[in-house]
């Protein structure tokens, strides 16, 4: 009896799909596989032990990299609220403009523990008069952008 | 007979073939594969044990490396103490000084410190701890020459002057 071509078609497609794609997967088992075994058990076992020893020693590090940065913000911290005295002394010698940008600064300073910046606009500030202070913190925001 | 039959058959034909080719081969080797079980058991067993071992060595190493840190850590606050103590004490002995000079002396003790412990260098890091601890030196110097001289001195001038050879 003749098949009819939906039927013969049927079973030409399956198998050419099974022959194209079967494969690729047993291909890609096999890639797995091997990277799998590639290493014994000792050495699997010995690199997961590195990986816990790095994260203690990580972890150690990072607990003593926040100590070390608490203690510089407590000090930067000490070091603006005499700049923000000093602003107060100068607020009328300054515009409201470089008010506000001087005490963004000085806030940014203390996030960033950005000391040395911070002292140079402290030391600044205690070296100007009222006439001098407003070009002196024109000039240092001007060196500092 | 339809296609799909003899496809069957043939697939039938081919796992009875690979079937009796696989137990007559078995049949041939047997003493080998018995030897051959029986080593893989004997290896299995001493994988475990090997495996039991390093467990322990390792279970070992983790706890000494945390107590390292531990210990480590500990040390570090230490010194950042000592560093506080430091500010305070130069604001306490020194009347007429500064205040921030004092912040600037803490901050370059804590930059110095920071160095000391975590510049991935060695060489760098071995050096920064020499500097710090010349730094601290320096600094217990000044605040012991206060003591003897008796005189009133504004500045810690040795601890200015060694920051200032850093800085320039």
């Amino acid at each position: 009896m003749p098949h009819s071509f939906s039927e013969l078609s049927l079973i030409y497609v399956s198998f050419s799909m099974l022959a194209l794609y079967a494969p690729a997967v047993l291909c890609a088992l096999g890639l797995a596989f091997f990277l799998y075994r590639r290493h014994t058990r000792l050495e699997r076992r010995q690199q997961k032990h590195q990986r816990i020893r790095h994260a203690i020693t990580d972890k150690g590090l990072d607990k003593r990299k926040r100590m070390a940065l608490a203690a510089q913000r407590r000090n930067i911290r000490e070091l603006a609220k005499l700049v923000h005295g000093q602003l107060k002394q100068h607020e009328r010698a300054l515009t409201p403009y470089q008010n506000q940008r001087t005490s963004a600064f000085v806030e940014r300073s203390v996030i960033t523990v950005d000391f040395d910046r911070l002292y140079a606009l402290h030391s600044l500030l205690a070296a100007s008069d009222a006439t001098q202070v407003s070009p002196a913190v024109e000039t240092f925001f001007e060196h500092t952008r | 007979m339809s296609l799909p039959e003899n496809i069957g058959k043939f697939v039938s034909r081919l796992i009875n073939t690979v079937k009796s080719e696989s137990a007559d081969w078995q049949k041939a080797h047997q003493p080998d594969l018995d030897r051959l079980k029986e080593e893989k058991r004997v290896a299995e067993l001493e994988l475990r044990q090997r495996l039991e071992l390093m467990e322990i060595r390792f279970s070992e190493e983790c706890k000494r490396t945390r107590l390292e840190e531990e210990r480590q850590t500990e040390n570090f606050s230490e010194f950042l103490a000592s560093i506080d103590e430091m500010k305070a004490n130069m604001l306490e002995y020194y009347g007429t000084m500064p205040k921030p000079i004092a912040l600037m002396i803490h901050h370059h003790a804590a930059e110095l410190l920071k160095e000391a412990w975590h510049n991935p260098d060695a060489r760098e890091r071995l050096q920064k701890q020499t500097r710090f601890t010349s730094l601290m030196l320096t600094i217990t110097e000044d605040l012991t020459e206060l003591g003897r001289d008796g005189g009133p001195k504004a500045l810690p001038e040795k601890t200015i002057a060694f920051i200032q050879n850093k800085l320039e």
